[in-house]
């Protein structure tokens, strides 16, 4: 465990090294005013991006561990649940992942109201609700209250999509 | 008396209908959410800021302060009935809470940790009155110099005092300076990593970073877990007896006084507070064996200090502009998204919404006594949520709030990039609450140093020459040097012991 995680720290500091470094290139390439003046805007960007630089070599030889019990009890946890695959707690993440991009995707082309009704819905399923009948009142009303609030209280445009109201 | 006829004004504001409807439904919606464990006060707040949008500024942060305090306050029910605190301020009181219910006195210890938290919230009310006005009558006089400095100060306090790793810390606020900068330069005109993209010359919106971070990566830390609530308690009588009283009045009072100060402090809020009164409390007591098996002082003391260093983190945030936690700096975003900066001058150009706050709370602090004693049987009931019907919400609630603000599906892109972000940190210890508030603190910190510098023509000793900036930065050098000088010290002291041993 220990070991594992003393790599890990060099990881992240690798990864942290290269973008500091590239953030710094980009800061040397910031265009400079026009009129002289003791600062400009590029000064604030180099020191941030030399300062992430030593803290990433900081972080390489940095061997303490710092985990939260929580995460200690997580691990735990997800060793003792063996749940069918679509349902461990990784999976349940990922899934979530992709289930906000595709919401994010469709969300123009489906309409406000249809995508978010769909995704509330498909999700308090997927997260492992089984009363279909209050899942879909509760996903309605909510989905309906915030199209009217924005729409029509605040003014807001919200794509129609393929439903009209 | 100027204070007392301040004050007086405050009460006007405040007890407009309109502004004790908002503190109603601030501390009521602040102590279910609170008591909802997984979803921590910068969370609520966060998701609270789309809500505020185009209120009225004093009206907003009214309300908003009522979430918070009502959320400290809350969380200390699923404290005592689940063992599972619903904020970081609250796990303190799960030590003795939760085994006091466990033998068969929730109603006691529910209503032990009321009582304390509402003495603890109106004395550091009381200290806030009687602080605020003093520091801003000094920081009314603080130039840009001063101003740096004092954000370097805050931010560091914020990493020395978190107990995760410090240098992941200062990675976290170093990280959080930069998406600050990101967009228009105001003083030049320059793009800054823009990367030619049009939707990022305005900056990325603080609402996206605070949502994605906070609230998202938490829901997606639920889902890991994948733990369900544990069994809850049946609540029993909730009345306490005359020897009961006298037995927490001391460490109520105590624990008021250090939490308040813990507030103040920037980068100590409400869990630090609630962990000193704990044990504070423990090392004074004659029954030290009895704490952590249902001891009401082990109870009462965090609960006076969490919610008391929740008022006292107001000082900090309305007296100089800088918060000086996590949940004050959405607090902050909050009321620059409204227009507002706070700061000295708010006393003198916004005395309704310093004043108006400050009164809010002694209401609000009334309210909660009353819904959290003879409504909290109810309320509990809050904790049935199914919780795969919340976190859907919560999620929705993020994305609904953040197009509302924005109307770009492009921002939505971004709060699940910054949710991704946020759910690294915390499964590689990396500490969120100071890039948040290195998010708000980085713009002004620049303007300010650069201010400094245009002053000064370049010079940079301009830090270093003026009394009150060089005592701030050596400060929080020390601050930052703390780790170094207490590994010194012990091994000084082990060396010391051993040649005593020859």
């Amino acid at each position: 465990m220990a070991k594992k995680w003393i790599q890990e720290n060099q990881m992240i500091a690798i990864i942290l090294a290269l973008f500091s470094s590239g953030y710094l290139v980009l800061a040397f390439d910031i265009p400079s005013f026009s009129v002289p003046r003791p600062v400009d805007s590029d000064l604030f960007p180099k020191i941030l991006g030399f300062i992430l630089l030593i803290l990433s070599i900081f972080l390489f030889f940095d061997r303490k561990e710092y985990k939260d019990q929580e995460e200690e009890e997580e691990t735990q946890v997800q060793q003792k649940e063996g749940k069918q695959r679509f349902a461990t707690p990784r999976m349940q993440v990922f899934v979530t992942l992709v289930a906000i991009a595709l919401y994010i995707f469709l969300f123009e082309i489906l309409g406000f109201l249809l995508v978010t009704l769909l995704f509330t819905f498909g999700m308090t399923f997927y997260y492992g609700y089984r009363r279909h009948v209050v899942n879909f009142i509760v996903s309605l009303s909510v989905s309906l209250f915030f199209y009217l609030l924005l729409t029509r209280f605040m003014g807001i445009y919200l794509p129609e999509g393929i439903i009209p109201i | 008396m100027e204070t007392l006829e301040s004050i007086l004004y405050g009460f006007e504001v405040a007890l407009e209908p309109l502004n004790i409807l908002f503190v109603m439904i601030g501390v009521f919606a602040g102590t279910v959410i609170g008591m909802i464990p997984g979803l921590g006060p910068i969370s609520i707040l966060a998701l609270m800021i789309p809500v505020t949008f185009g209120m009225d500024p004093a009206a907003g942060l009214i309300l908003m302060a009522g979430v918070y305090y009502g959320a400290i306050f809350g969380g200390s029910t699923s404290s005592i009935l689940l063992n599972a605190p619903g904020v970081a301020g609250a796990v303190a009181t799960s030590f003795d809470g939760y085994p006091l219910a466990k033998k068969g006195q929730p109603g006691k210890a529910l209503a032990t940790a009321a009582y304390a938290s509402f003495i603890g919230g109106t004395i550091s009310v009381i200290g806030l009155m009687l602080l605020a006005p003093m520091l801003s009558a000094v920081a009314v006089s603080f130039g840009p110099t001063e101003y740096f400095a004092l954000m370097v100060l805050g931010l560091t306090f914020v990493v020395s005092l978190s107990d995760k790793s410090m240098v992941k810390g200062l990675i976290a606020t170093v990280i959080g300076i930069m998406i600050s900068i990101v967009g228009i330069d105001l003083q030049t005109g320059t793009l800054r990593y823009t990367f030619g993209i049009p939707q990022l010359m305005e900056g990325i919106e603080f609402l996206i970073v605070a949502l994605g971070l906070f609230a998202l990566a938490e829901v997606f830390m639920m889902l890991l877990r994948g733990s369900s609530l544990g069994k809850r308690q049946k609540i029993s009588s909730l009345k306490l007896n005359k020897r009961e009283i006298k037995q927490i009045a001391p460490p109520v009072g105590r624990s008021s006084i250090l939490g308040f100060f813990t507030g103040v402090l920037p980068g100590a809020g409400a869990t630090i507070g609630s962990f000193l009164g704990y044990s504070m409390e423990k090392r004074i007591a004659k029954d030290k064996h009895t704490f952590g098996k249902g001891n009401l002082k082990g109870l009462a003391a965090p609960e006076a200090a969490n919610n008391a260093a929740s008022g006292g983190s107001f000082v900090p945030l309305l007296t100089l502009g800088i918060p000086g936690s996590g949940t004050t700096a959405i607090l902050l975003g909050a009321l620059l998204v409204m227009g507002i900066t706070p700061g000295p001058l708010m006393l003198e150009d916004h005395p309704d919404i310093f004043w108006g706050v400050i009164a809010s709370m002694y209401i609000g602090n009334i309210f909660l006594l009353i819904l959290n004693l003879p409504l909290i049987p109810y309320i509990a009931k809050i904790l049935d949520i199914p919780k795969a019907m919340l976190m859907s919400l919560i999620i929705v609630f993020c994305l609904i709030g953040v197009y509302g603000l924005s109307l770009s599906t492009f921002d939505l892109w971004l709060l699940l990039i910054f949710a991704v972000v946020g759910f690294a940190m915390r499964l590689y210890g990396f500490p969120a609450a100071p890039m948040i508030l290195a998010l708000i603190l980085g713009d002004i910190m620049e303007e300010s140093m650069r201010q400094a510098l245009q002053i000064s023509n370049g010079d940079w000793m301009v830090f270093l020459t003026n009394p009150i900036s060089v005592t701030m930065l050596a400060i929080a050098a020390l601050s930052l040097l703390s780790p170094v000088f207490i590994s010194a010290f012990k091994k000084m002291r082990q060396r010391r012991n051993k040649n005593l041993g020859m």
